[in-house]
């Protein structure tokens, strides 16, 4: 039986909802549920709202979904933001001890006296989070054990006496719902199936454990929201493997601490977000330019300038793609989900050191804070590249060395990718400059050897979308010739699925290509593809449609756009409701639309 | 103990200065190449970094590893550099505009961690490779392209900077003085944490006031007068003295080590921390710690 439950909890920060969440996503998890759970908190220091949301299920799930099913306010203000999506059909469990809320037509109330029951009986008022859940538990028969595992192993350092704690106080929130609750709704968690071997990773935590695994040794840290947890995710690891986290004095800094690593011979990165991208944009195109391999990330934030710091947009894309001074050979991928977002980070290096180039990895501030359980990744079937160091033993005829000097630039390769000299070796000692020169780094002003070296530097590109570009491309085409194709990147892809999900079990004709490399282009497998659509839709959430612009530049496709910048991710509905408009109004062929298209005014209230 | 037995000579690669005749930066590779044949090190274990500027060039014209960067950023990318590979000598060639102006925003942390590195700034007052304009360091009146009604500003003090940054060795040697500049770029290398050397290395092209004409006589050494570089106040006081033959034709102009202090590095710490953490032997546990966590 398909069984696809939201529960959304809101409160004030420091009351424990996002802890609550954490726990039912672990306990989801270690129960064999598929789990999604997405956290938002205020950019306060201290109080404000916070909320969780938890999509438990027994199918592979790719967001949070629509809205919720179950609503668990810890006080009033989170029920008047939610207030509004409470629709027949949904739940709303709340603290009667703190507010009462109006009639809902067709929701289910269960009102229960939380802070009543913290303070009062159990006497500790931290302990309201953990009395909800135990309320949750026994309202919808969510697994008791696999909740009491999660607490257990939380406090297990905090002793016996802390587990002992909380398990009265779930039991406190269970017997509660036993003594005064008459089950009005239908929403049960089916019996827990055998526990799957899974992790629960947030977006930037999957960055940090990728790039470990993929021999990350150097990280140049400057804080920036939203990407500074990428940072305090991989310090430790990192010191665990021999490697070294360094606090830079501005972002400058650290992009060119990390690529004076890379030119000592260790794998680096560096994480930053919108505004600090910026200011690397010089070491970008120095990077391109020296052939140094480097990763950068960048968790994407709203723009321009410092915008809505913890909010989602995809609008760095121009940046990634298109920034620096000159042309500059480099490579962007963007995850859709955080599973991807630790194997494309190992990708990520792994075409940072094969083609010796700087690689831009693009997030946003929805997915470095969502989280997932997905199969735990085995590292030793991950596969690792390593950069191609000079071995004068493998060059016996010195094809390398011109004059007794080291040609770090040499012009005769076929792919122009030429080994690395690594400080310490006598036999490639050399120059590296953001000056055009010669193989043997002089530089050099003189027309053929500018010509010859930039097309060296730009062969690396051509073996890339040859050799490697082609895995990036998800496609899910059934159709020969489908009615609509979409096309959609990053997050907004897993919205995308969703939807396309939807519409087909409707019976609509969809083809989708996802695209997770999105530069270079290999613009024959996007045109195939577009070649399988009548029309094709390009959902964005950023004001320009980035990508579909790009396409526009880089390719015949000729997308609708459908755009969003309001600072959230889109949700499957809008999408699949967009997809609808556009099916029934045929005369639509290509442009850019947003919500107030569709909805007119309304679209304002629409989230 | 020496590493090797190279003469100055051979550390001298291929590629021929481009600087103007008369250049106080000659001097600079000539001392240079000279402290590294004297300390006997492998050129294969030397880092040579660089902004821009004439000064900048600098890392082209030694047969070491060589990084010539951008505008200012030096010293980030020696730090990263020395910080991955603790066994390297990083050595920063620089000039006045790249550290204290442009790059004025990374010398102090690295000098303040007191991470294992060289700095040696080519002070020659003025920006020259872009063809005469006012640095951080010239005089207040010195005429430019941008301010040809002569410097409204106020010059920097690179001695007293630096000293206020926590720098742990800081000296000032002048390009027309070849045994001097050996004698202090070689303690400089040798010394254990962050040291700052100021090269006065006059502009015979842009500078006509700062010139090695004006400097003959006026240079004078204040180890040999006495001053005892532990000295941390003693130093600061003749350092706010470095700039006064500005406004007084009769002061001198001090070279020599004004401090040293052996302190532990940035370096040390990191190692101390390192072993403060068990070493992963399968990177596999640090994925294992994501699953929900065992009992």
């Amino acid at each position: 039986m398909a069984f696809d439950l939201t529960i959304k909890i809101g409160g004030e920060g420091g009351e424990g909802v996002i802890s609550a969440g954490d726990f039912l996503t672990e306990s989801a998890a270690r129960a064999g549920y598929y789990v999604v759970n997405f956290k938002s908190f205020p950019a306060e220091i201290k109080g404000g709202y916070a909320q969780s949301t938890i999509r438990v299920s027994n199918k592979k799930l790719y967001t949070t979904g629509d809205g919720f099913d179950i609503l668990c306010c810890f006080n009033g203000e989170a029920y008047e933001f939610n207030r509004k999506h409470l629709r027949p059909g949904t739940v709303l469990v709340y603290d009667s001890s703190d507010f009462e809320p109006e009639e809902h037509e067709g929701v289910v109330m269960y009102p229960v006296p939380l802070s009543h029951l913290a303070k009062d009986i159990m006497k500790a008022y931290i302990t309201k989070n953990v009395i909800a859940l135990g309320v949750l538990c026994g309202l919808f028969d969510i697994p008791v054990q696999s909740i009491k595992d999660s607490i257990k192993a939380k406090f297990l350092r905090k002793g016996q006496e802390i587990i002992e704690l909380n398990y009265k106080a779930l039991e406190t929130g269970i017997n509660y719902v036993r003594e005064n609750i008459k089950k009005l709704d239908g929403y049960l968690f089916p019996p827990a199936k055998e526990p799957k071997d899974v992790v629960i990773m947030e977006g930037n935590q999957a960055i940090a454990k990728g790039a470990v695994v993929a021999g990350c040794k150097f990280y140049a840290a400057y804080p920036i929201t939203p990407a500074t947890t990428v940072g305090n995710y991989i310090v430790e690891d990192l010191i665990r493997v021999g490697g070294w986290l360094y606090q830079a004095e501005d972002e400058i800094a650290s992009l060119g601490m990390a690529l004076g690593a890379s030119f000592a011979g260790v794998k680096a990165m560096t994480a930053t977000s919108g505004p600090g991208l910026c200011l690397m944009t010089e070491f970008i195109s120095y990077a391109g330019m020296t052939e140094l391999p480097i990763v950068i990330v960048d968790v994407q934030r709203v723009g321009p300038a410092t915008g809505m710091p913890t909010k989602h947009e995809q609008g760095d894309l121009y940046h990634a793609i298109y920034s620096g001074h000159g042309e500059i050979p480099r490579a962007v991928l963007a995850p859709t989900n955080v599973e991807e977002s630790f194997y494309l980070t190992v990708e990520a290096f792994n075409l940072a050191e094969k083609y010796q180039i700087p690689v831009i990895v693009l997030t946003d501030a929805s997915l470095s804070l969502r989280a997932e359980a997905f199969p735990t990744p085995k590292v030793k079937d991950i596969k690792v590249i390593n950069r191609w160091v000079y071995n004068a033993e493998d060059d016996p005829e010195g094809k390398f060395r011109r004059a007794g000097r080291f040609l770090r630039y040499a012009l005769f390769t076929e792919d122009g990718i030429t080994p690395m000299g690594v400080p310490g070796d006598p036999n490639a000692i050399h120059a590296i400059t953001g000056l055009e020169r010669q193989e043997n780094s002089d530089p050099r002003n003189r027309p053929d050897i500018r010509t010859w070296q930039m097309d060296k530097r730009f062969k690396k590109m051509e073996k890339l979308l040859r050799e490697d570009a082609e895995k990036f491309y998800e496609m899910d085409a059934p159709f020969e010739k489908a009615d609509i194709g979409i096309i959609s990147w990053g997050l907004t892809a897993s919205a995308t699925k969703e939807a396309v999900e939807r519409l087909r079990s409707k019976g609509r004709k969809i083809n989708a290509l996802y695209p997770k490399l999105l530069w270079p282009l290999r613009v024959d497998i996007l045109e195939n593809f577009a070649k399988s659509c009548r029309r094709i839709i390009m959902p964005e959430s950023n004001y320009s449609g980035q990508l579909a612009t790009v396409l526009r530049a880089e390719t015949r496709i000729r997308p609708i756009s459908y755009c969003i910048y309001r600072g959230e991710p889109f949700i499957p509905r809008e999408i699949e409701e967009f997809i609808e408009y556009v099916l029934e109004n045929s005369y639509i062929e290509e442009g850019k639309f947003t919500p107030a298209n569709l909805y007119g005014e309304k679209a304002y209230g629409l989230i | 103990m020496l590493e090797v037995h190279l003469k100055p000579a051979d550390y001298k690669s291929d590629v021929e200065p481009t600087w103007c005749s008369g250049c106080g930066d000659f001097g600079v590779v000539a001392a240079l190449t000279r402290a590294y044949s004297e300390l006997g090190l492998k050129p294969e274990n030397i880092v040579s970094v660089s902004g821009i500027g004439c000064s900048s060039r600098l890392p082209l014209f030694v047969k070491n590893y060589s990084v010539h960067s951008l505008h200012g950023r030096a010293i980030p990318v020696a730090v990263g550099i020395k910080l991955a590979r603790p066994d390297l000598t990083v050595i920063v060639e620089t000039g006045d505009g790249d550290l204290f102006s442009i790059g004025a925003g990374h010398n102090p942390h690295a000098a303040r961690r007191n991470i294992d590195i060289t700095v040696i700034c080519m002070d020659n007052q003025v920006y020259g490779l872009t063809k005469n304009q006012v640095s951080p360091t010239s005089r207040e009146g010195l005429y430019g392209s941008l301010t040809p009604y002569g410097s409204i500003d106020r010059p920097v003090n690179p001695i007293a900077t630096m000293l206020s940054y926590g720098a742990t060795f800081v000296a000032q040697t002048y390009a027309g003085n070849l045994k001097h500049m050996t004698e202090v770029i070689k303690q400089a290398i040798q010394h254990k944490g962050f040291s700052f050397v100021n090269v006065i290395s006059p502009c015979p092209t842009f500078n006509k006031v700062d010139t090695f004409q004006y400097y003959k006589g006026k240079v004078k050494d204040i180890n040999e007068q006495g001053h005892d570089p532990s000295d941390y106040r003693k130093a600061l006081e003749l350092a706010f003295h470095d700039l006064d033959h500005y406004h007084d034709p009769n002061a001198p102009v001090p070279i020599g080590v004004f401090y040293k202090a052996e302190l532990e590095t940035y370096e040390d710490r990191m190692q101390s921390v390192k072993r403060r953490y068990k070493q992963v032997e399968d990177v596999q546990e640090l994925i294992d710690m994501c699953k929900p966590k065992a009992l």
